[in-house]
């Protein structure tokens, strides 16, 4: 299931604060794309297993030594996660999902790219990213993430939805289509001459571990897909990250609510509303629910 | 149409303290009689087209008389007058000007504002009082009043101003109360006016599209500098009030800008005032005048 393109976060905030009056003089003015962003998440993980699907992004893995670095200071604006910099080779667009190291002053931080918007500006994303802005990068490189010798590949810091019954990770490489998961104990029994044109994997905790048959020579270009974090509008016209329909009329209902709260004003009860649209969004995803599980939803919301 | 500050003045001047000091009416422009002429003599003769009802000692205030140096203003308020005929007065201690003067000019005896009344000799008091009661008017509306009726029923207060932003610092402009909108080009992308508490809390948030400044003493202070504020010209609406001159008075060109419909609640509260009532009895009248509960 896409995500929206028909809903800007102008026009979503609009249809959640109606009927709910303040001036642009008020601090709700200046919050509401933070209100918008946590309502997305906190809406996105009532119902994980169902809209995962539709976050799903690839970080690559490669095997490959081969970098970059910078060669000049760089900026780092914290709204937007935007690091403009100059490196050896410029970026391209497929470093998406690669790691990137930067550096200012003693901090340093790692991240991986989101985003290649030109030669010398990517969008990152990562658990522990500056909060305010940077004016001088020192420098920066980007790391050809290999799985290590050991086969595995460190999730931690990685940002992405670690919610649902189970997380949802998926690994792909191009030298074989033959990659499969494994519960932990059949991979730990795993034998490379059996399956000998296949990569194996296992998650545990926050690490991928990974093996290959004997006909492989390496494990080529991992690409491990994550559901990703829904991402937080920061311009009126940045679309919600949402899926279009019932998803939307749920946000739009917490977003509605939380306005009420931030106000002071009185919460309508719209549990009606929300259990039709929980039960629409199941539909809408083929998938069914119980009564009570939609409830437990409802209830989280109210 | 708004009344002028001299007509208000003259309202309240009605209520509280009609009479001046030797029991001469108070009165406003609308009592002026036209000066036919003025002579170049000690004291200086006044002729008027029409009776002047003024008698031994009165007050008088000239004003756009032909010899300018017999006209009244703030750092000279009026002349007392002795009568010489129905239609002519002289000017006690006056002296000639160094020329007549023609048909030029309107005389009012007792002009409010510039004669000594019985209960308020110095006539700024009075016009302190009626300030001080638009203030305390407009300081418990915009308490009554939700934010959504606010700047409806005050919008005769709504001004503009150009703030230059350097730096991020901008200077409020002279009369301020609070803001109604800041922005650059056009309203689409406003400037969020926050009190200083939030700006630490907001920081990191504002971008581009979500802008604010902090209001710090007499500035607007962005905590993100020129980042998201770059140096320029911006426009403010804001409700202001400025207070009144005895100038504004005496023009009787400059108008009351608050609404119309808050006229005689003023007045009401000025009265109040003049009677040494307390601010929280000031609320409680400004509430019921607009039946509207609960403490002020």
């Amino acid at each position: 299931m896409p995500l929206s393109r028909r809903w800007t976060s102008e026009r979503f905030w609009k249809k959640s604060h109606r009927g709910v009056f303040y001036d642009v003089n008020d601090p709700v003015q200046v919050e509401r794309f933070e209100i918008m962003k946590g309502v997305q998440e906190n809406v996105v993980g009532l119902v994980p297993d169902l809209v995962s699907q539709s976050y799903m992004e690839p970080i690559v893995m490669m095997d490959t030594n081969v970098g970059a670095y910078s060669t000049g200071a760089g900026t780092y604006t914290a709204l937007t996660k935007t690091l403009v910099i100059t490196t050896n080779t410029g970026f391209v667009s497929t470093d998406k999902g690669k790691m990137v190291t930067f550096r200012e002053g003693n901090d340093i931080y790692t991240a991986f790219i989101r985003t290649v918007s030109t030669a010398n500006t990517i969008i990152i994303r990562g658990d522990k990213l500056p909060a305010a802005d940077i004016a001088v990068v020192d420098w920066l490189m980007m790391a050809p993430s290999t799985p290590d010798s050991g086969g595995t590949i460190e999730l931690t810091a990685i940002e992405f939805m670690r919610v649902g019954t189970q997380v949802k990770v998926r690994v792909t490489s191009d030298v074989t289509t033959f990659v499969r998961f494994l519960p932990e104990e059949e991979f730990q029994v795993w034998d490379p001459t059996d399956d000998q044109h296949s990569i194996v994997w296992t998650l545990i905790g926050d690490t991928i571990y990974i093996k290959k048959g004997t006909l492989l020579g390496d494990f080529g270009t991992i690409t491990v897909w994550v559901p990703r974090v829904p991402i937080g509008p920061t311009t009126n016209a940045a679309y919600m990250d949402l899926p279009d329909g019932p998803m939307i009329e749920i946000a739009a209902i917490a977003c509605e609510k939380e306005l009420r709260k931030r106000k002071g004003l009185p919460v309508e009860d719209r549990s009606k509303e929300l259990q039709d649209n929980f039960r629409l969004l199941f539909r809408q995803f083929d998938a069914q629910a119980k009564l009570e599980t939609i409830d437990e939803k409802v209830k989280a919301l109210a | 149409m708004a009344d002028t500050v001299q007509k208000r003045l003259f309202e309240l001047a009605m209520r509280v303290d009609p009479k001046t000091d030797n029991q001469q009416r108070i009165q406003d422009a609308t009592s002026a009689v036209n000066i036919q002429s003025t002579t170049n003599a000690t004291p200086v003769v006044v002729t008027t087209d029409v009776a002047h009802g003024i008698l031994d000692d009165q007050y008088v205030f000239l004003a756009g008389a032909a010899q300018a140096a017999l006209n009244n203003g703030v750092a000279s308020p009026y002349w007392q007058a002795t009568r010489v005929s129905p239609t002519q007065l002289s000017l006690n201690g006056s002296v000639a000007p160094g020329g007549a003067g023609g048909a030029a000019g309107t005389l009012v005896g007792a002009l409010v504002g510039a004669a000594p009344g019985q209960k308020y000799p110095v006539p700024q008091r009075l016009l302190d009082i009626y300030n001080e009661a638009r203030f305390e008017t407009l300081r418990s509306l915009l308490g009554i009043f939700p934010q959504g009726e606010r700047l409806l029923r005050l919008s005769g207060l709504i001004k503009t101003a150009t703030v230059a932003f350097v730096a991020g610092v901008g200077s409020k402009p002279t009369g301020y109360i609070i803001p109604v909108h800041l922005f650059q080009t056009n309203l689409s992308n406003p400037i969020s006016i926050l009190s200083a508490q939030f700006g630490s809390a907001l920081r990191d948030i504002e971008g581009t599209e979500n802008r604010f400044v902090e209001e710090v003493g007499s500035q607007f202070k962005s905590r993100n500098g020129l980042t998201y504020i770059p140096d320029g010209d911006y426009t403010l609406e804001y409700i202001g009030l400025d207070k009144f001159t005895l100038s504004n008075v005496f023009g009787n060109t400059v108008t009351d800008p608050f609404n119309d419909d808050f006229y005689t609640l003023i007045l009401e509260v000025a009265q109040a005032l003049s009677q040494e009532v307390g601010s929280i009895q000031i609320g409680a009248l400004i509430r019921k005048y607009l039946g509207v509960n609960g403490a002020s």
